[in-house]
């Protein structure tokens, strides 16, 4: 009887601790519910809605102060081009997620053809491995996917060999990096790209796409950028003609030959149109909370002007003076 | 063709089934292979009693205590050898509680495996399902058995220099089942499987790319699998040691062994149900 009663215990002990093992194991799987572990994204419609309804009533006094700042601003930017070296990078990333996608629009990770002469990202390109004439397209087929991207660019610094077509170069991490996140939506970019640029060397060619006409520029970028595409990017879509918004908060360094190329801190919103290179907008930010009165002050070839709650006015830094049609409205010194 | 080997098929398990049915209406000897003691173990709560076993086409037990049973399906097994890689799984099921009318059990396991892609591409699953059951005896013919299996689905790829890559997914099955013992031989039964939920698959991955490295994160919608669902009416048949289970129904496929959904569509929403079995 007694045997009996130690035996029906321990059974009811092995019993349990079953039981104990499996909420354990159901935990764990619980665990693998993995989600995506993306960094939210940051907010950039207050910034948007600064460009699309300007709230400052501005005059020649508040010219007066910020004139001289937004000349500096609009130099620094253009010059150092540091939008057309993050623009760049989404580009190819771009390319490069439009490579891996195949004819149906699925993108195809890790794509390889197997048992034809093609491999890896050329698999879903290649349509004699797509057709299977040459092999198969292995790898995992996402049709539609959403999620994101971790981009990691290794700057492309300052040699000028770089522009040489036959120049090879292993990428050199002491030329600085750039690290954007990026999300998917539907298979297309999402509107938003953010990250930062550490310590980012990069050349600028001064006149051209090669330092052979007018030499380069060295130049670096150092901080955080924030990038509004305005929209939802398809893959096969030309960024180079959509306005795109930027908001920078970091140190150019920009070292033309023989000016004083000191670091310029800049803590701006802007936007430009890659393939309009004439083309920038900058956001003024005149309150005493961010984005409580602002403007936008641009440059459009030849014409520059203002847009503010008072109205929108061509303008001339260097005269110091805003007109409309009817002429000049206000002045500054 | 396919629709008519389909149909064929379809019509002999139909027709074994109600010939078997009316073979075991037949009072025939004494031998009570369907009692009190010895019951449906798939789908159910119990488990088999210590020292007993069961060797099937689809699984293979052994008790090891009377409330603690070990199994491993032999589909992983076999298609794995098949396929250069078995996939080794294992199962314990614990009847916690059976007295009176009532059975509870849970049970855990494991399945992992590799699938080779090419020579140097291999994509390795790991599986852990994870479930509770319940059969409630109503009287001596009639018994329910309800229960719920969720499993967690791990997936990686790896091979040459550009490739990795993991996969996660997560589903609930749920399912009932009604068991009626019409003879000693023959009970009928009517299964629901279905499944309320199923996370996002998970991808993660690069893309063949040197300068930008780009490693992605994606998700991807499979929420044609949520709310899959089979009705299976079947048939389970048994002697003094030999019984077969046999069923079909409608639309999903839940594959036994590999705890997978296969969704209606691609078997035509044809949904089987099959083992072969000895227990002893």
């Amino acid at each position: 009887m007694e045997f009996s009663r130690q035996r029906h215990y321990r059974r009811a002990i092995v019993a349990r601790l079953f039981l104990l093992a499996t909420l354990s194991l159901l935990c764990t799987a619980s665990l693998s519910c993995e989600s995506l572990n993306i960094p939210p994204a940051p907010d950039l419609q207050p910034v948007l809605n600064a460009y699309e309804n300007p709230s400052a009533v501005v005059d020649g006094e508040i010219m007066g102060e910020v004139a001289d700042e937004i000349a500096k601003a609009a130099e620094e930017i253009d010059d150092s081009e540091i939008f057309e070296e993050i623009l760049d990078v989404i580009i190819e990333v771009q390319q490069e997620l439009e490579m891996n996608t195949n004819e149906n629009g699925e993108l195809v990770l890790n794509g390889t053809c197997v048992g034809g002469a093609n491999e890896g990202s050329a698999c879903v390109d290649d349509s004699d491995c797509t057709d299977g004439t040459d092999g198969t397209c292995g790898g995992l087929t996402l049709p539609s996917p959403n999620g994101g991207v971790q981009v990691n660019f290794i700057c492309d610094g300052w040699d000028e060999r770089q522009f040489d077509p036959d120049y090879e170069a292993d990428p050199d991490p002491a030329n600085g990096k750039i690290e954007l996140t990026m999300t998917l939506d539907g298979g297309g970019i999402g509107r938003v790209v953010w990250g930062t640029a550490a310590n980012c060397r990069y050349l600028v060619p001064g006149e051209g796409d090669t330092c052979e006409a007018a030499g380069c520029f060295e130049a670096s970028y150092n901080g955080g950028v924030a990038v509004d595409l305005g929209d939802t990017v398809p893959l096969d879509e030309d960024i180079t003609e959509l306005l795109v918004t930027f908001v920078v908060d970091g140190v150019i360094g920009f070292d033309p030959i023989g000016v004083d190329g000191s670091p310029f801190a800049i803590d701006q919103s802007f936007r430009v149109k890659l393939a309009d290179t004439d083309g920038l907008e900058i956001l003024v930010d005149i309150g005493e909370q961010p984005l409580e009165e602002t403007f936008t002050y641009f440059f459009r070839g030849t014409t520059q002007g203002l847009r503010a709650r008072n109205g929108t006015f061509r303008c001339d830094l260097e005269d110091m003076v805003c007109s409309d049609d009817s002429g000049p409205v206000f002045s500054w010194q | 063709m396919l629709r008519r080997l389909r149909t064929s098929l379809l019509l002999a398990i139909i027709v074994a089934g109600v010939t078997s049915a009316g073979m075991g209406l037949v009072p025939n000897s004494a031998r009570a292979y369907h009692t009190y003691n010895v019951r449906l173990l798939d789908t159910t709560a119990y488990s088999l009693h210590r020292r007993r076993v069961r060797i099937g086409l689809m699984k293979l037990s052994y008790g090891i205590i009377d409330q603690l049973q070990v199994s491993t399906y032999t589909m992983p097994w076999i298609l794995g050898a098949i396929f250069e890689d078995v996939a080794p799984n294992l199962e314990l099921k614990s009847t916690l509680y059976n007295r009176k009318r009532l059975a509870l059990s849970v049970s855990a396991g494991f399945l992992e495996g590799t699938i080779r892609q090419s020579d140097e591409t291999k994509a390795r699953y790991f599986l852990i399902p994870v479930s509770v059951a319940s059969s409630v005896r109503i009287n001596p013919a009639v018994s329910t058995h309800f229960g719920g299996f969720y499993t967690a689905v791990n997936g990686d790829a790896e091979g040459g220099d550009d490739i990795e890559g993991a996969v996660v997914i997560d589903f609930l099955q749920l399912w009932g089942m009604l068991e009626w013992r019409v003879s000693r031989v023959v009970a009928l039964t009517f299964t629901v499987r279905w499944v309320p939920y199923v996370s996002d698959v998970v991808v993660n991955g690069t893309l063949d790319a040197d300068n930008p490295t780009v490693a992605v994160a994606l998700e991807q919608d499979v929420s044609e699998l949520q709310n899959a669902f089979a009705v299976i009416p079947g048939f389970v048949f048994s002697w003094d040691r030999a019984n077969i289970r046999l069923g079909v129904g409608y639309s999903s496929f839940f594959v036994e062994g590999f705890f997978l959904v296969v969704p209606g569509d691609v078997l035509s929403n044809i949904a089987p149900e099959f083992d072969v079995f000895v227990r002893f």
